[in-house]
């Protein structure tokens, strides 16, 4: 798939001047392969952004969740017009402030039907929102990279999923991402799997041997990380992985990492509430750390959730599936743009309940981050 | 007389592999000659059920306190050693399908999972609505949905739409209206456990955990599901989901993906779906049945290109190359580090499919435990006064590698296999059922590529 196919989904308008921003500054003969980083973090289940900032001003919104409402208009700091953050999330503001943080409000896809995570995964992670999974069963990233668009020079698969999560993002049709597990024990099986490499050497040329040596390459690569235990193996604990391959220079361009729990059906604030601050205070400690180090500048992380969730609580205390939802974006030089986005909070009835209408398509958010354009 | 491959691919597909004491034993070396007797081996469901439910396999465990402080674990391997000691281990492989099928994730600790183990296990044989309803009744269930707080008043919509999506009619064949009137056919459900997150105490804990309607919770009005309208309860509401076509075409799906192949054509699925959905029904055994008899079962396209889930990858190293273990705690690490914890699926989508299990570490380790397992015996000096169950420390490294804390005894003898193979006159591709030669030694044909496939 070409890329212009690709830009085609998002506005072209937009397009164009990213190009030419990304290309200010840099020669791309010269991109070196420690150049930007993207981190992308999914979030899993449909997290409800609107829990940790809301359209308080909002009369649907107001009548339909009394007391996060009675909670947040109290003693919530503003974000910018209608909007205010939960009082416990300082943190979101105290990002905001510095200029690491930019909220993208009310986005989604064009899908008010289904409401299944299943569903929602694939749009995100594929790129598309068409019915037909046979035209497009590869990532957005995969493509790209095979049609060499992020370019990191010596580096086929510059992508690192740090998971063992089923992520499909950085699958294209040529070229795949590879998967680091830092908490699992990997020891001496290196030894083991170069015999294994040398006695097949005939069987170079299919999908299992070029697998199982690229796993090699990434344990000879990243030898000198220190393994997390297996009480670290939460989003605090990968982000420190993740800023030590960062600082060591590691030849990767796209990390990839989940957070799960979301699905928020029953008792959501007591679910929720400590998940997100870990993880926003997980991200606060990467961001100072590889700001301290001079690295913040060269770094995006993409933080976004398959799905929102509905306006209204259910008897559980929790909500169930919905629409439209926040994504978050962080850096040490993030763009004007991401703040010139349309911030209104509409609703739409469907079965007679209201939903959030999405005023982002996701794709913009893959045009404006996608690191090293060649 | 040569090993027939219809028999070896039956075999694989429809239990865990051929053991290797069948080559030394008259009566059972004619399963492997023998296609009709194997047939019939397989399929008499009376005996063939009745009789492994009752056999006890022994197992030991290094420590006790292991097994009181993991019960979850303990469970994972006293079900796999079931399935490497038992002779015909159909009911294992068939209760190892639904929970691929019907992925329920575990946050209870304790004795509910017992319960779903059950559910699997005795319906094996029953029909598919049967053990829906069992399945989702188990506290694990009704707490992985959180269907067991749902009101009347604002019924909770987890389960009906997953039960929908995921186990019966599939997405694009429901609407949303569907998925608000299927839960209301869902309120009422509570359960006595203390794990389903009521305050409640530990003692008196009626065992298997009865679940119960709550009257005042459940609305007992007027429901339309799929066209379909009447006074429908959850049973009610579960009968109507399973008769739809489309339930009967995922199921046969899902049966094929996991017995058959991992592209299975579509030609062959509507086969199996017309079967049940004529009969009104859906019995595994008897699509088993159905599947064995049939022609296109024994197509060159259907044998040896399926991938085996780590289970059966793990089982089946253990059915063919004779190995014992006397220490059990090595079957749950092992399965843990091939990615497949049986009872945590990663998500409520389940299990990987194919080619997905093929990722990352897990297929280094698929590569490397053979190599790590036999070569460990090899390198310890075997004298003729040593027992055969005598036990091995590990070396440093790979105790570290496989991340065992205790000490274990894992026994391959390399001159009784081979001696065992020599004098059935078969050869170890034959055996292994590999279609290559290349292959020299045990080590080789354990870590090739060919064997990570069915």
């Amino acid at each position: 798939m070409k890329r212009k196919e690709f830009i085609k989904f998002g506005t072209t308008a937009v397009a164009s001047t990213i190009i030419s921003q990304h290309l200010v500054g840099c020669e791309t003969s010269n991109l070196s392969h420690s150049d930007e980083v993207l981190v992308v973090v999914k979030l899993q289940g449909g997290m409800d952004g609107y829990h940790l900032l809301a359209p308080v001003k909002n009369d649907i919104f107001a009548s339909q969740r009394p007391s996060l409402h009675q909670e947040i208009n109290n003693s919530g700091i503003i974000w910018k017009g209608d909007w205010a953050f939960h009082p416990k999330f300082k943190i979101l503001n105290e990002m905001y402030q510095k200029g690491w943080l930019k909220i993208i409000p009310n986005i989604g896809f064009n899908d008010y039907k289904r409401l299944s995570h299943f569903k929602a995964m694939d749009y995100w992670e594929t790129g598309s929102v068409v019915n037909d999974h046979r035209i497009y069963q590869s990532g957005w990233l995969g493509r790209l990279v095979d049609n060499k668009t992020i370019f990191v020079r010596g580096n086929e698969s510059p992508v690192l999923i740090m998971d063992r999560s089923e992520t499909r993002f950085h699958k294209g049709d040529i070229s795949e991402g590879l998967t680091y597990t830092p908490f699992t024990p990997t020891g001496n099986f290196h030894s083991i799997i170069e015999d294994w490499l040398n006695e097949n050497s005939h069987l170079m040329n299919t999908d299992l041997y070029k697998k199982v040596e690229n796993q090699q390459k990434v344990s000879e690569s990243l030898k000198n990380i220190k393994p997390i235990s297996v009480s670290q193996k939460n989003i605090k604990g990968k982000l420190d992985q993740v800023a030590e391959c960062i600082e060591q220079e590691q030849p990767f361009a796209v990390y990839g990492l989940t957070q799960e729990g979301y699905d928020t059906h029953h008792k959501q604030s007591i679910r929720l509430e400590p998940l997100a601050m870990h993880l926003f205070e997980g991200l606060n400690t990467f961001a100072t750390r590889l700001s301290n180090k001079g690295l913040w500048n060269r770094v995006k992380v993409l933080v976004y959730t398959e799905f929102g969730r509905t306006i209204a609580e259910n008897r559980n205390l929790g909500t169930d599936h919905g629409t439209a939802n926040h994504a978050y974006v962080l850096g040490g030089n993030l763009e004007s743009y991401w703040d010139e986005l349309d911030s209104s909070f509409n609703t739409i009835k469907l079965a007679g309940r209201d939903y959030v209408k999405h005023n982002t398509d996701f794709r913009e958010v893959y045009e404006k981050i996608i690191p090293n354009r060649a | 007389m040569k090993i027939n491959d219809d028999c070896l691919h039956i075999l694989n597909r429809f239990g865990f592999g051929p053991k290797l004491s069948w080559l030394s034993s008259k009566e059972k070396s004619c399963l492997l000659e023998d296609k009709d007797f194997l047939i019939n081996w397989i399929t008499q469901s009376n005996e063939g059920f009745v009789e492994s439910r009752n056999i006890e396999v022994e197992q030991r465990f290094s420590d006790k306190k292991w097994q009181e402080r993991w019960p979850l674990a303990t469970m994972r391997c006293k079900w796999v050693q079931r399935m490497i000691e038992l002779e015909n281990p159909i009911e294992e492989k068939i209760a190892l399908f639904w929970n691929h099928a019907i992925p329920v994730s575990v946050n209870i600790w304790g004795f509910a999972q017992d319960v779903l183990m059950d559910a699997f296990r005795n319906n094996a044989s029953s029909d598919y609505n049967q053990l829906l309803k069992e399945v989702l009744y188990s506290p694990c269930s009704l707490k992985f949905l959180n269907a067991y707080h749902s009101h009347k008043n604002a019924p909770n919509q987890n389960m009906p739409r997953e039960l929908l999506e995921l186990f019966t009619v599939g997405i694009d064949n429901y609407t949303q209206k569907d998925v608000i009137e299927l839960s209301r056919c869902f309120t009422g459900l509570r359960t006595i456990s203390p794990y389903a997150g009521e305050p409640f105490p530990f003692e008196n804990i009626p065992y298997p955990y009865k679940m119960y309607i709550d009257d005042g919770a459940q609305d007992r009005g007027e429901k339309t599901i799929l066209g379909k309208t009447g006074r429908f309860g959850s049973d009610e509401a579960i009968d109507v989901l399973v008769s739809d076509l489309n339930t009967h075409f995922n199921i046969a799906k899902k049966f094929m993906m996991f017995f058959v192949s991992d592209n299975p054509l579509r030609k062959h699925i509507q086969e199996l779906s017309q079967h049940t959905y004529s009969k009104g029904k859906i019995n595994i055994s008897d699509l088993i049945a159905h599947t064995l008899r049939s022609n296109w079962f024994y197509d060159d396209q259907y044998k040896r290109n399926k991938v085996k889930t780590p289970v059966e990858f793990w089982v089946g190293l253990f059915r063919h190359t004779g190995l014992k273990t006397e220490t059990m705690e090595l079957h749950s690490n092992a399965l843990r580090m091939l990615g497949q914890n049986v009872f945590f699926p990663e998500n409520v989508g389940g299990w990987p499919w194919g080619k997905n299990w093929f990722r990352g570490i897990n297929l280094v380790n698929r590569i490397a435990i053979p190599r790590v397992l036999l070569s460990i015996s090899h390198d310890e000096e075997q004298s003729s006064e040593m027992s055969l169950f005598e036990k091995v420390k590990y070396r440093t490294t790979h105790r570290s590698l496989l991340g065992f804390r205790y000490e274990y005894a894992v026994v391959f003898n390399e001159d009784d296999f081979l001696n065992i193979i020599r004098s059935s006159n078969k050869t170890l591709s034959q055996w292994f059922g590999t279609s290559n030669n290349h292959y020299n030694n045990i080590l080789q044909h354990l870590s090739s590529t060919e064997y990570q496939y069915n």
